[in-house]
């Protein structure tokens, strides 16, 4: 079983983020892999461990510094890495990454495409299912739990009413929920033998998909970002139980509109 | 509940100390070093970031409320959380970063190294000398242990399926090492019988490894008093047979374990050996040529002194940063008083990073750890500098080497000594709130108090600069430090935004100029006395001219930087407080020193004249 694994490098959300002319400012911000993609891999290296899968390959669509969460992803156990690194490929929305993704798929023919549910700065959740829609492949997301070697698989995941378990038949795409594992630590000889792993660098081009994604072909655009909005000081009420209760009530009706 | 992970460290800050100030990648791919990379650099920075706050962090006061526990048969156990957090720095692999890679490592400089360690260190220092002892036994080992000695006992302990341990102090041998009395006696197959008692011994029995490989020092029968007289051996709790499998114990036992202000993850042993007359060590790269003294033990010794003692200015280091950095959250949401112009706000008070007194601390406390930062990277860095030239040109290795030297008891002293001051200032931030367990304030106080004692106290320090470095090669180490601070001063002077900054290091270079040749002088009249008793404030004096000058210096560089950045950009906040600390420091920090030198040149010998008796009222 060959698994196709595509991450995302975003940004730490953990850190102050500056928004400056309708753009998020990006010197000194730490970019890191989005943590659903982590569920991701460590879901397709324990399937490898398990000997169920006999390679793991990352793909990201990205700029030049996206070649750093490939290396993470090889750290961690990937064995090889595809690096879609074109300008033309800038200001792709969901679908644009999702073309790209399905010419890679119908190039790396993999039994199974393990992506994560969302990513960590967009939250769209849109790339994986487009992406199997597009390679007519069936998507599981939300996924909580992968059993079996193949061809088939026997998948939990959570739905509107609560846990599916369902069989899929390779080829699939299922989509990890962040409960699915405890994604490992990158070991020090894990970060330097991924050096050493192989990393293709290919352009639209040499994926026949020139002229699918990029700005140009984007159905969505960004257009400007804002920062959240200062969350208002808090009030404290004191006095008469009673008094508070009619003020807030008041204050509920009138200022905050949330009430009548 | 889940343990609190109080782990913080500034990411940023450790990028900027690495790659824009110290340029660790000057120091790739020269031998003995590994070709790396600034990427390199950034994802070790960060996955061990993500490992620490994950393992280590988390164990921090689970640890110190567990503690140590000595079983009468006098094993010891050590907090169960620790067990997971050593499998796991082993398997993770972090021990061998500078490693050469022919024992499994990353053959990294040292200056990499110690950026790592200072995470784990500001994690759990406790936790952290268990490893870090390891690797210095090892160390030991790798560099004067025989072929059949490197082979036996390298593997298990670069892998951490054994410890190691350093065995000097004994009760009447602290700082006075040459007082030693553990005896050795030769056996018939070369092997050694020793005796005695060791104290204070970290590490010295704990159930993380199957067996535990002591460096003791003990003196061979007949061998000459004092620290020439001694020899080191390595003594195993568990004999171990040639093919490398556990024989017998040896007839070690520890005997207590000692009940400590801090550090309690850290089982503090009494170590008797030899108490049925069968404890067994094996000298340190055999028996010594013909010609050669016997008793080389403290020279071997003393080869690892520099990094063990650039090890504890990285541990200090580690505590300080991150408590520092909890104190900044705790500033930035505590909320009391009013703003002095501004008045209150709606929430009733200000979040007290609004108070100038505590912008004070705060800035004290940041200056003071970059500094520290910047004081042990510049030794490092010269001490893998010194490595590199060793390879081709020895005499420049040794040169360099000897100005390591002077370094040291800054690094060490100097910076213990902060660490222990800018823990006090983390807790006062906090208010009654840091005098409580439920933050981490108050631990790392009681951790950070260690630090100016062991390894050589901070006074053995003190008198390890005036007496030895001082007149070293004929005073050319203090005379070259002169020459460089005086000249940067000179430099900086001609860049009018930091006249002010290049006027007060000109004058703490002048007044410690002035104090070298007062020295002298103390030397000719016949006060040598003056010497030792004024030797803590001199290592104050050079310290705080050499983080003044390599602040200075970062934030020279960090202006340069923040002309092409978006000043409220990350970046642009992480430059601006870069600047902010070098102009503190220096304006703040750095006329103590000069007061200090003051001290010493004025001679004054109330504390030598005072009689024994006035001291108390005892007499
Ligand atoms: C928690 C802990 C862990 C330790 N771990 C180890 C270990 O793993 N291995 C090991 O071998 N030892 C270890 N030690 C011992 C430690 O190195 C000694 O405590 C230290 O060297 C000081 O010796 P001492 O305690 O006997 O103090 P003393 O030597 O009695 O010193 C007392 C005071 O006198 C001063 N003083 C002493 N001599 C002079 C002098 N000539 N000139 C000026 N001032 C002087 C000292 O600076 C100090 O202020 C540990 C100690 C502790 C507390
Ligand atoms: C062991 C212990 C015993 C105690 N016993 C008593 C007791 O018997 N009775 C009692 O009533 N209280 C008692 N206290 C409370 C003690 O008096 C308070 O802890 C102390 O007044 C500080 O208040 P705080 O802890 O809220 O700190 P904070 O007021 O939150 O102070 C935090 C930091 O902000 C600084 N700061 C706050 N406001 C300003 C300002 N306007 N300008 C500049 N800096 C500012 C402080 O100096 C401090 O560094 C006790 C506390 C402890 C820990």
């Amino acid at each position: 079983m060959k698994i196709l694994v595509p991450v995302k490098q975003v940004m730490d959300v953990e850190l102050n983020v500056r928004v400056a002319a309708g753009k998020v400012v990006e010197d000194g911000m730490t970019l890191v892999l989005s943590k659903w993609d982590e569920n991701a891999l460590e879901a397709a290296v324990q399937l490898k461990e398990a000997g169920t899968a006999s390679e793991v390959v990352v793909v990201t669509v990205g700029p030049e510094s996206a070649g750093e969460t490939l290396r993470k992803a090889m750290a961690m156990g990937a064995d090889r890495a595809v690096h879609v690194l074109d300008p033309a490929a800038d200001g792709s929305d969901s679908l644009g990454v999702a073309r790209v993704l399905a010419a890679l798929g119908a190039k790396e023919k993999p039994d199974l495409i393990l992506a994560g549910l969302q990513a960590q700065d967009t939250d769209m959740g849109g790339v994986g299912p487009m992406t199997a829609e597009l390679m007519g492949i069936p998507c599981l997301s939300n996924v909580t739990k992968i059993e079996g070697t193949g061809p088939t698989l026997t998948i939990h995941r959570r739905g509107d009413q609560g846990r599916e378990v369902i069989a899929v038949t390779l080829p699939a795409l299922i989509t990890a929920n962040d409960s699915l594992n405890q994604p490992r630590l990158a070991s020090l000889k894990g970060i330097m033998m991924a050096k050493k792993k192989p990393m293709d660098t290919l352009t639209l081009e040499n994926l026949g998909a020139a002229g699918v994604a990029g700005a140009a072909h984007a159905l969505t655009q960004i257009a400007e970002f804002q920062p959240p909005a200062a969350r208002a000081a808090g009030r404290k009420f004191t006095g008469e139980p009673e008094v508070i209760a009619k003020e807030v009530f008041d204050l509920l009706v009138k200022e905050a509109k949330l009430v009548g | 509940m889940a343990a609190r992970n109080f782990f913080k460290a500034d990411l940023r800050e450790l990028e900027f100390a690495l790659l824009e100030q110290f340029q660790v990648e000057d120091l790739f791919g020269k031998a003995p070093y590994a070709a790396m990379t600034r990427e390199d650099v950034k994802m070790i920075l960060q996955e061990a970031h993500t490992f620490v706050s994950d393992v280590v962090g988390p164990t921090l006061q689970e640890s110190d409320r567990e503690g140590c526990q000595i079983a009468p048969n006098g094993k010891v156990t050590v907090p169960a959380c620790l067990k997971p957090a050593w499998k796991a720095y082993f398997e993770n692999g972090w021990n061998g970063l500078a490693l050469p890679e022919s024992r499994g490592g990353q053959s990294a400089p040292h200056l990499l190294d110690m950026a790592v360690l200072e995470m784990f260190t500001a994690a759990n220092a406790a936790f952290a000398m268990y490893p870090g002892l390891t690797s210095g036994a090892a160390e030991v080992i790798a560099r004067m242990g025989s072929p059949e000695q490197k082979k036996l006992f390298l593997p298990p302990m670069d892998t951490g399926r054994w410890a190691g341990t350093m065995l000097l102090t004994e009760a009447q041998a602290g700082s006075d090492v040459g007082l030693n009395a553990a005896k050795a006696v030769k056996n018939p197959d070369g092997s050694y019988s020793l005796t005695g008692t060791k104290i204070f011994i970290s590490g010295g029995d704990q159930d993380l490894t199957e067996n535990i490989i002591h460096l003791a020092l003990a003196r061979v029968e007949g061998a000459p008093k004092g620290t020439k007289g001694l020899s080191l051996f390595i003594v195993p709790k568990i004999l171990v047979n040639p093919d490398g499998s556990l024989g017998a114990p040896n007839d070690v036992v520890c005997t207590g374990i000692e009940h400590k202000m801090g550090i309690h993850a850290s089982a503090t042993c009494t170590l008797s050996f030899g108490e049925k007359g069968k404890c067994v060590g094996y000298m340190v790269g055999g028996e010594p040529k013909a010609g050669v003294e016997p008793g080389a033990g403290m020279r071997k010794m003393f080869t690892m002194m520099n990094l063990a003692r650039i090890g504890v200015g990285v541990q200090s280091l580690g505590v300080a940063s991150t408590a520092y950095l909890n104190a900044l959250e705790y500033a930035r949401t505590r909320r009391q008083g009013a703003h002095l112009r501004k008045g209150r706000p709606p929430e009733g008070a200000v979040p007290i990073i609004q108070h100038p007194d505590v912008r004070r601390m705060l800035l004290e406390m940041k200056s003071q750890v970059e500094g520290c930062r910047a004081l042990i990277y510049h030794a490092i860095r010269l001490q893998d500098q010194a490595n590199i030239a060793a390879q081709t040109d020895p005499a420049k290795g040794e040169e360099l080497l000897d100005y390591v030297g002077l370094f040291i008891p800054l690094v060490k002293a100097y910076v213990s000594d902060t660490a222990l001051a800018v823990a006090s200032t983390a807790m006062q931030v906090y208010g009654g709130a840091g005098y409580t367990r439920d933050y981490p304030a108050e631990q790392y106080m009681r951790d950070a108090r260690i630090f100016p004692i062991y390894e050589g106290t901070n006074g053995i320090q003190a008198m390890d600069l005036v007496g030895r470095k001082l007149a070293q090669n004929g005073g050319a180490l203090v005379g070259r430090f002169g020459e460089e601070a005086g000249s940067f001063a000179a430099k900086l002077k001609e860049q009018s935004a930091w006249n002010t900054e290049a006027g007060l290091l000109t004058r703490a270079v002048e007044s410690y100029k002035k104090v070298v040749g007062d020295y002298m002088a103390f030397f000719t009249q016949d006060k040598m006395e003056l010497i030792p008793l004024t030797g803590t404030r001199f290592l104050n004096l050079m310290a705080k001219i050499a983080i003044a000058n390599l602040l200075l210096q970062g934030a020279r560089l960090a202006e340069e930087k923040l002309a092409k950045t978006d000043p409220e950009s990350r970046d642009g906040m992480f430059y601006r407080g870069k600047i902010a600390s070098a102009r503190f420091f220096t304006r703040n920090i750095l006329p103590q020193a000069v007061a200090e030198a003051e001290i010493i040149s004025s001679g004054d010998p109330t504390a030598l004249d005072i009689p024994d008796g006035g001291f108390s009222t005892a007499w």
